[in-house]
């Protein structure tokens, strides 16, 4: 099922998160991305998140599709070069993937193998022109393909970056380009948000506001100090700080929750990356209102 | 070097914002050697953009065999005619884009590059720096304020910024400023911003002198 047939089906969509493992036996992973389907449209699958080594997102996509879960596969720019993306958005295509979310990567120096190559051979609004490309059955280069992609291809923001000016700038690029949806890095400001929506001027491309329970006090304080792009407000980290520490974790998702709910009106749904802690999904849906509108 | 040939005089006159003065800089390196930034094509350029009625405050070109691209020769550049420099807005800089940098540096002007490459190579005097050129196979640091993202940004990107920035710094290089940051400042206080509206064509790899080689097997 392709993202923009489920917003236009039901006006909104809920996705989740599961990052594959960093080994070679995906059972858990698989378990993570089963929990997370009960309570979301769709769970994303992430591309070597932070930089660090792990299983090829698409393994674990192939296995969610036999299980009927929906993927959205994240493919990232920063390892492969023109020929392996375009390939592998080819062979994801085969696999039975419907939605990919294109980024360009973190930088390998945050991650596990900061001696790495670093390819970034295209960036995100290239390969976002390219994928369009491919939908109309050609490639970068030109040459016909025997059959077209008709990946649905989904585009990243961060609303609460230092620059927001140049975020919507590369916003528009990225629609100039094709992207049918978009996902946002985490929202901690709706007022803010709302603002940012209102300049976006996505038309009807679909946009799903970034969501990130945060548990802890000290949570919140290394993604201030350490996530791009992501302000945890000083009011979170006080509410975190004034809740029983056995507790912090339905305060936190309570929390993301209420954002949640500030934030959905302004926009087509919530992508919730819930750090592997699919159990908070509860909390977060009945806290912002969507308890069993799914 | 690098094959260089200097821009139309349309195009030049194009990239000047409107009452702008300028002062022409060229190189002593290949520049001069090659004929496209040398004393003559500084002097001839300088004199066809006052003849197009834009404000020109003087031009200068290196003496032979000196590289603009090597910081203390642009620093000279700028001793040796501090009082036209004083009085310009921007620099018209006619030498590969290596040279944009120092001069930057060197007089804390915006720079125009004047000129495109055509192929990309090693500069002479080994003062090559990768940090500040990528010999790309078409100059995107024209449109960027004399700044090029290809080659300052650790992940290439010439179609904005990633979302990574902090308080300005690369998170990267948090040493270095985001490059972005910096060519979205110069752009602004020019009135340029819609500059970068413009979708970036994925940079060629290709290496210089395989133009004729391959094709689809």
């Amino acid at each position: 099922m392709k993202l923009t047939h489920i917003v236009a089906e039901r006006g909104f969509a809920i996705t989740g998160e599961v990052a594959p493992p960093k080994g070679a036996d995906p059972s858990d992973a698989l378990a993570e991305a089963r929990e997370l389907a009960r309570h979301v449209d769709a769970v994303n699958v992430t591309d070597g998140q932070g930089a660090v080594m792990r299983m090829a997102p698409i393994a674990l996509a192939r296995l969610m599709i036999e299980e009927s879960i929906v993927p959205i596969w994240q493919t990232t720019c920063r390892d492969r070069n023109r020929i392996a993306l375009q390939a592998d958005l080819l062979a994801a295509e085969a696999l039975g993937v419907q939605n990919a979310l294109i980024l360009t990567g973190d930088h390998m120096v945050l991650g596990d193998h900061p001696d790495a190559k670093p390819v970034f051979g295209l960036d995100s609004v290239q390969l976002l022109h390219v994928a369009a490309r491919m939908r109309g059955g050609y490639d970068l280069a030109g040459n016909e393909l025997s059959a077209p992609l008709h990946l649905c291809t989904g585009a990243v923001v961060a609303p609460e970056a230092d620059n927001v000016e140049l975020q919507l700038m590369k916003l528009r690029k990225k629609l100039d380009a094709g992207a049918q949806f978009v996902q946002t890095q985490a929202v901690f400001d709706p007022a803010a948000f709302a603002r940012f929506m209102q300049r976006a001027s996505l038309k009807d491309v679909p946009l799903l506001a970034g969501i990130i329970p945060v548990t802890s006090p000290r949570m919140a304080r290394f993604m201030n100090a350490r996530i791009p792009g992501v302000n945890v407000p000083t009011w979170v980290i006080q509410r975190l700080n004034e809740a029983e520490i056995g507790d912090r974790a339905r305060v936190g998702a309570e929390i993301a929750g209420e954002i949640a709910a500030a934030v959905l009106p302004h926009c087509q749904g919530l992508h919730i990356m819930a750090q592997g802690r699919p159990a908070l999904l509860p909390t977060i849906l009945a806290a912002a209102g969507l308890e069993g509108r799914r | 070097m690098q094959q260089t040939l200097p821009l139309p005089l349309t195009h030049l006159v194009g990239l000047i914002p409107e009452g702008a003065r300028v002062f022409v800089l060229g190189c002593g390196d290949c520049a001069t050697r090659e004929h496209f930034g040398g004393p003559e094509e500084c002097a001839a350029a300088a004199e066809a953009l006052a003849a197009q009625g834009i404000s020109v405050t003087g031009h200068y070109a290196p003496p032979e065999g000196e590289g603009i691209c090597d910081l203390r020769v642009a620093r000279a550049a700028v001793a040796a005619s501090a009082e036209a420099l004083e009085q310009a807005d921007l620099v018209l800089l006619l030498s590969c884009p290596q040279g944009a940098p120092a001069v930057e540096r060197a007089t804390g002007r915006t720079v125009l590059l004047g000129t495109q490459v055509v192929v990309g190579g090693e500069t002479g005097g080994g003062r090559r720096s990768v940090d500040e050129c990528s010999f790309c196979d078409r100059c995107i640091a024209r449109e960027t304020g004399g700044l090029c993202p290809h080659s300052f940004c650790p992940k290439n990107l010439i179609n904005g910024p990633c979302g990574g920035s902090q308080g300005g710094r690369c998170e990267v290089l948090p040493k270095r400023p985001c490059v972005w940051e910096l060519i979205h400042r110069r752009l602004k206080a020019a009135g340029k911003l819609s500059i970068l509206e413009g979708y970036q064509e994925p940079v060629s790899f290709r290496p210089p002198g395989t133009e004729d080689v391959g094709g689809t097997r």
